[in-house]
């Protein structure tokens, strides 16, 4: 089973939509592929997908978080002073107070109170989903609740649960960016495309992205959307820079973007054409 | 009564710095004995909760009010927890809101 990655840095630069092309190519070939949506802040494959909703979760994501329990609290400032998400705060008189949407489940204030009066709960933060869409195709999703800051934690989830998958193809989308999210989404492929546009931010986020793959050592080539619809040297440049390949490149098509706005990319003819694509290695 | 003003430059003829958790330092005046001093404001180098560090500093020295241009709400709950009162005041100098609220 080979993993590969779908990220790109910039947003809505059609990372998902070159990670369903891959995975049509790959079934169409006659592999079984699972897609993970590892856009946990909005997925939204199974839109692409033509599913409505993402149906029942399987799997409630949970993280560590303290409570303090002020009967044993004697005020002595200590978690306040070691948090570094500055997450405790006080009254005048000393009493700690956790501003919940700042903790990042660290950990430090349960383990150095001195009077032990933080004690170590949980916390649910999101929801894995999974769905069979075709006889060769599944879909795993991630999904953070509503305002958390924190939401690497359910990509971590994700990256655990498929652990135990069994596929041909393994094809991570991950949520646009640079972040903690992202990098959890990267960690261990076995191989990542960076998808860009030849518009110059799509060049500076590329840059942003290949910086970060680099940094993971994670073998990766580019693959360029649009690439009719704009300067292609500004995307060579940067090829050229981190040594990698423009490997695969969609034109400009109405008729993707149609099939992509009503769910249908699965429906439509001669899709796996549309990318091209240098070396199919995870064939 | 001890007001706390944050200032991104520490002189009387600056005007105070457009918002609380991200200045750099806080003048701090005390209207009783009309001493000034500067205190570096330990919530610029937060990655995050900079406004819950700076207002919980101020917290910890017992100020009773602070003058700010804008404050975000972090600080401004921490503030509030802590009991302190906000006044929002935008583009005075540091000397003008003293003089404004000595009397």
């Amino acid at each position: 089973m080979r993993t590969i990655a779908v990220t790109g840095g910039k947003g809505g630069t059609g990372k998902s939509t070159v990670a369903l092309l891959l995975t049509i190519k790959a079934i169409n070939k006659g592999l079984s592929v699972v897609v993970v949506d590892a856009d946990v802040e909005c997925p939204n494959d199974y839109i692409l997908l033509n599913k409505t909703s993402l149906g029942s979760s399987i799997l409630e994501v949970k993280v560590p978080y303290p409570k303090i329990d002020l009967k044993k609290c004697n005020r002595c400032g200590e978690c306040v002073k070691l948090c570094r998400a500055n997450a405790i705060i006080t009254k005048k008189e000393g009493t700690p107070i956790l501003q919940e949407d700042l903790c990042s489940s660290c950990g430090v204030c349960w383990n150095i109170c001195p009077q032990n009066a933080i004690n170590k709960t949980e916390k649910i933060v999101g929801d894995i989903y999974k769905q069979k869409i075709s006889k060769n195709l599944t879909l795993i999703t991630g999904q953070s609740y509503v305002g958390l800051r924190e939401t690497s934690s359910v990509v971590s989830s994700l990256r655990e649960y498929i652990k135990n998958i069994s596929c041909d193809l393994l094809i991570i989308d991950t949520a646009a960016g640079s972040h903690c999210t992202v990098m959890r989404a990267l960690e261990n492929v076995d191989y990542a495309y960076a998808v860009t546009e030849p518009t110059p931010l799509g060049k500076h986020d590329l840059r942003v992205i290949l910086r970060v793959l680099k940094e993971l050592e994670i073998p990766s080539g580019i693959i360029l959307n649009q690439y009719d619809n704009g300067d292609q040297k500004l995307i060579l440049e940067i090829a050229k820079e981190f040594g990698i390949d423009i490997e695969g490149k969609v034109p400009y098509s109405k008729e993707l973007a149609q099939y992509y706005s009503s769910g249908q990319l699965l429906d439509m003819k001669n899709i796996s054409n549309i990318l091209e694509i240098d070396k199919e290695f995870w064939l | 009564m001890k007001y706390s003003i944050p200032m991104d430059e520490k002189r009387k003829t600056s005007v105070i710095a457009p918002i609380l958790g991200r200045a750099k330092y806080f003048a701090i005046y005390d209207t009783d004995t009309k001493d000034l001093s500067y205190l570096d404001n330990p919530g610029v180098k937060q990655a995050k909760g900079a406004g819950n560090l700076a207002a919980q500093t101020l917290v910890e020295l017992g100020i009773d009010k602070v003058v700010t241009a804008h404050i975000g709400p972090n600080a401004q709950n921490a503030l509030e927890t802590g009991e302190i009162k906000i006044v929002k005041e935008n583009g005075l100098t540091l000397e003008e809101v003293i003089e404004k609220y000595s009397k």
